[in-house]
């Protein structure tokens, strides 16, 4: 498509040479000719003009500075066909008269309203039209008015001459203008292609027909069937749009002058016939920029349907549309992918099918959410979704993209139990730790004691009994007792410790510590084949106590428990941990852990809580005792219930209320 | 030559040295005490007979590597160590690298007697005992899967490791390990590893 005509922006398109201009003269001279056949009164004025048409195509291209050669070529041409006037000067002035009118007609279509220079869209061609109509309107009165008042004409015909000025002006413009600024540089590059040329060539013979139909019937009045003229005409602008109705406008036109020239009618009938071929022009413009635009939207619209086609189908995610029944009525590729099988197809399945809960999602504000999904093969997987709502003749329209998230979602699992394993031997190891540097610690005043004892001994079976060997005797004792001293401080250093222990208490619910317990234990429990669930009174106020340290007592009870039971049936094995508020101690709430072990044996059962007392091969007897400083630190008592049959440990820890927060 | 045997304790806690000098010096052993196994090395005498009574966990030098040096410096010094944290694979090691015995703290006063006794009353080339023909005709009662088992408990494995190598129950391999105890006559695990030692040495 060739740019120099076709943007209004190139308001300096350069003027063309003098081959240019002269190229231009004979063009006007030519059509001057053409259209002199049927002069009014002799003058300037002709049924119709084509010059005009191609004078204010170039206006238009080149602007103003193209205004002297138009007045050059108007007078050149008077001069060649009528003489030398009677009135130069009139003919001056009507000269000065048209090109300043048509000047300023291409210079306000310029400036201000149109979008291009092609006359695109209907908007372009109405203010084309309209603006021609009025400007050609003052220059066919002025130039009408200068001639009455040279006396070329009389005032009494100044009406007559004024119309066929006007007419004849608005058909070669309305002609030719159009046609001109749509024509391309290489106009045959599109037009022939031969699967074309054949309609073409019909529609030249429409027009040649009802051509032939108003003028070849010789008895018919000429107007009776001049209506045919339309037929070709909208043919074409349908076909092939404002530039097709430009060239059968032009044809049209031709063809008309042709006939009436044959038929050698005079300038008025022509007159009337420019009338209808006003009509027809103007038709076949409007529908031809008609007939363009809807063919340029749709034309977009299909660039940007394939252009978003294109990104959807090409989507890493599933996207699909759905309509109100909740029917899935389109899917990408990735869709298929996502939830289709082998066997059926995801268009046509119903949303609630694939997604159950996608529809509170889809009318809720929030745009999507995440969602167990259903494979048409049944399996499932965690989507994401997000929905928008497309609203469309009065329906809604639901697309949602949809991700599968599983592996994510297994991946922030796994992460979490692992987190929850690394905090669970974090647990043990400090306990274990704890108990292999006690075990050390209180190694050593063992080992110094038994030797100082041993010595002690050995030095009193010794015969010679005298004072210096009891001093020594007495002195050993002193040893000894001093390294018992010594390893009872350990084992109370240690259990100050623990009581002491960076207690940290606050105001915590028992619901989440024992969920962070339960996730601890999960695996373990699993493995145990051990259930673990909880009883809570419904009314539990929270309580005011160090989490860390009371996850540290669960932790314990429980893993006793699941030790305990590892003798147990399996389908037996289970540990409630149950809390209310105290029956004695309004203030403190009770928590009980129990299982459905053996319990312990009776000979346990007084020094349950007393350090390096176990049940258990491979234990060191100390997390009963840890668990008593820790709930003792916290100002409650840990004990046992009796009369469970599997083992009942109960602990109270105290309420939380504001006083307890001031205290 | 005809010098005095003196028992050499290294122990880092006090109250440790304090009691096993009266112990020893009570039994009518010659001791000499040192807070650490620099303070040995520095100062023991050239011609030094006896032997030696280490703690594995000492700031500075380890209880171990006194036994290497001293395996270096004086070949003919035996080792006793002694140990508050001990564990099987470490006392594997000590007695392979030619120690006496393997004490875990707190030991009776026989223990440690008979220890040091043993000590100072062998020779210092080991495997060359009496004992070492009994103790081949004991292990050869063993059946082989006793002695599988045997080799994975001196070599240091606990029982759970034991079962999973094998392929046998953990119950089995606490049985199989009785069997082992009652056929060699070892009292505790220390003497089972120092037969197996003394098996690899004449074998």
């Amino acid at each position: 498509m060739p740019p120099s005509t076709n943007a209004i922006g190139q308001r300096d398109a350069r003027l063309p040479g003098a081959a240019g201009i002269a190229l231009y003269f004979a063009c006007y001279i030519a059509l001057d000719w053409v259209s002199l056949t049927h002069t009014f009164g002799g003058l300037l004025i002709t049924p119709w003009n084509p010059p005009a048409g191609l004078s204010l195509a170039l206006l238009l291209r080149y602007g103003r500075r193209f205004a002297p050669a138009y007045f050059a070529a108007i007078v050149l041409a008077d001069v060649l066909f009528r003489g030398l006037p009677v009135v130069p000067l009139a003919t001056a002035f009507a000269a000065l008269a048209i090109t300043t009118g048509y000047t300023a007609a291409a210079g306000i279509l310029r400036r201000r309203l149109l979008v291009s220079l092609r006359l695109d869209g209907h908007r372009d061609l109405l203010w084309f039209l309209g603006v021609v109509l009025v400007c050609t309107m003052a220059v066919a009165c002025i130039v009408v008015v200068i001639f009455a008042a040279a006396g070329l004409l009389a005032w009494s015909a100044f009406a007559e001459a004024a119309l066929h000025f006007w007419v004849g002006d608005v058909i070669g413009i309305a002609v030719l203008t159009p046609f001109l600024l749509l024509l391309d540089r290489r106009p045959w590059r599109q037009s022939m292609q031969w699967r074309r040329g054949a309609e073409y060539a019909l529609q030249l013979a429409a027009i040649a027909g009802g051509l032939w139909l108003i003028f070849g019937l010789e008895p018919t009045d000429h107007f009776e069937f001049s209506y045919v003229l339309f037929l070709p005409l909208i043919w074409i602008a349908l076909r092939t749009g404002l530039k097709g109705a430009t060239w059968g406008i032009v044809a049209t036109q031709l063809g008309l002058v042709m006939a009436i020239q044959l038929k050698g009618y005079d300038a008025t009938v022509l007159t009337q016939f420019q009338l209808l071929m006003l009509t027809v022009a103007v038709t076949g413009l409007l529908l031809g920029s008609v007939v363009d635009e809807r063919q340029r939207a749709e034309s977009s619209l299909r660039e940007s349907e394939a252009r978003l086609q294109t990104v959807v189908s090409t989507a890493p995610d599933a996207i699909f549309a759905v309509g109100e029944d909740g029917i899935i009525t389109s899917a990408n590729r990735a869709a298929e992918e996502l939830f289709g099988s082998a066997t059926r197809r995801l268009v046509g399945s119903s949303v609630e099918s694939l997604l159950p809960g996608i529809q509170p999602l889809a009318s809720a504000a929030t745009g999507g959410g995440e969602l167990t999904a259903h494979r048409l093969d049944g399996s499932s997987f965690i989507a994401e979704l997000a929905i928008g709502v497309a609203r469309v003749d009065g329906r809604s329209i639901y697309v949602a993209i949809a991700r599968d998230i599983s592996a994510r979602k297994q991946a922030e699992r796994r992460l979490k139990e692992h987190e929850a394993e690394l905090a669970h031997a974090a647990r043990l190891t400090t306990t274990g730790e704890m108990a292999a540097a006690l075990a050390h610690e209180i190694n050593q005043p063992l080992t110094a004691l038994i030797s100082f004892a041993r010595a002690c001994q050995a030095l009193l079976k010794a015969p010679t009994g005298s004072g210096a060997s009891t001093r020594q005797a007495s002195a050993l004792i002193d040893q000894t007792v001093q390294q018992a001293v010594r390893a009872g401080e350990i084992i109370r250093r240690t259990r100050e410790f623990l009581r002491r222990g960076d207690t940290r208490p606050a105001r915590i619910a028992l619901a989440e510590v024992c969920k962070a317990v339960l996730d601890l234990v999960r695996s373990e429990a699993a493995q145990n084949k051990v259930s673990v669930t909880t009883d809570f009174a419904g009314d539990l106020p929270p309580v005011f106590a160090d989490p860390i340290q009371i996850e540290q007592v669960l932790l314990n009870l429980i893993r006793n428990s699941m030790e305990a039971m590892k003798g147990a049936a399996a389908d037996t094995r289970a540990i409630v941990i149950a809390a209310a508020r105290s029956s004695d101690d309004p203030g403190a709430i009770e928590i009980a852990v129990r299982d459905t072990g053996p319990g312990f044996p009776p000979e346990m059962a007084a020094r349950l809580f007393t350090p390096f007392s176990t049940t258990k091969d491979s234990g060191m007897g100390l997390g009963l005792a840890i668990s008593r400083s820790i709930i003792e630190a916290h100002g409650g008592r840990i004990w046992m219930n009796e009369s469970s049959q599997g083992a009942d440990i109960r602990f109270t820890l105290p309420a939380y209320t504001e006083e307890t927060y001031e205290s | 030559m005809n010098r005095k045997q003196v028992v050499y304790v290294v122990d880092d806690d006090d109250a440790v040295r304090q009691g096993l000098q009266a112990l020893l010096t009570v039994n009518g052993y010659e001791v000499a005490t040192f807070d650490s196994a620099e303070a040995l090395l520095e100062n023991l005498p050239q011609d030094a007979a006896g032997c030696v009574l280490a703690d594995v966990r000492m700031p500075g030098m380890s209880g171990l590597e006194l036994q290497r040096e001293l395996k270096r410096r004086r070949p003919a010094l035996p080792v006793v160590i002694i140990t508050g944290h001990g564990d099987i694979p470490m006392a594997v090691s000590a007695l392979k690298a030619g120690a006496v015995d393997f004490l875990e703290k707190p030991f009776e006063s026989d223990a440690i007697l008979g220890s040091i006794d043993e000590a100072l009353g062998r020779r210092p080339a080991l495997g060359a005992g009496p004992a070492a023909d009994d103790v081949a005709a004991r292990v050869a009662q063993l059946t082989p899967r006793e002695r599988d088992v045997m080799e994975l408990v001196v070599a240091g494995h606990p029982n759970k490791i034991i079962a999973h190598r094998l392929k046998i129950a953990l119950r089995t391999v606490e049985i199989h390990r009785a069997r082992v105890m009652e056929k060699t006559g070892a009292r505790n695990l220390s003497e089972l590893i120092r037969m197996a030692i003394q098996l690899e040495r004449s074998a």
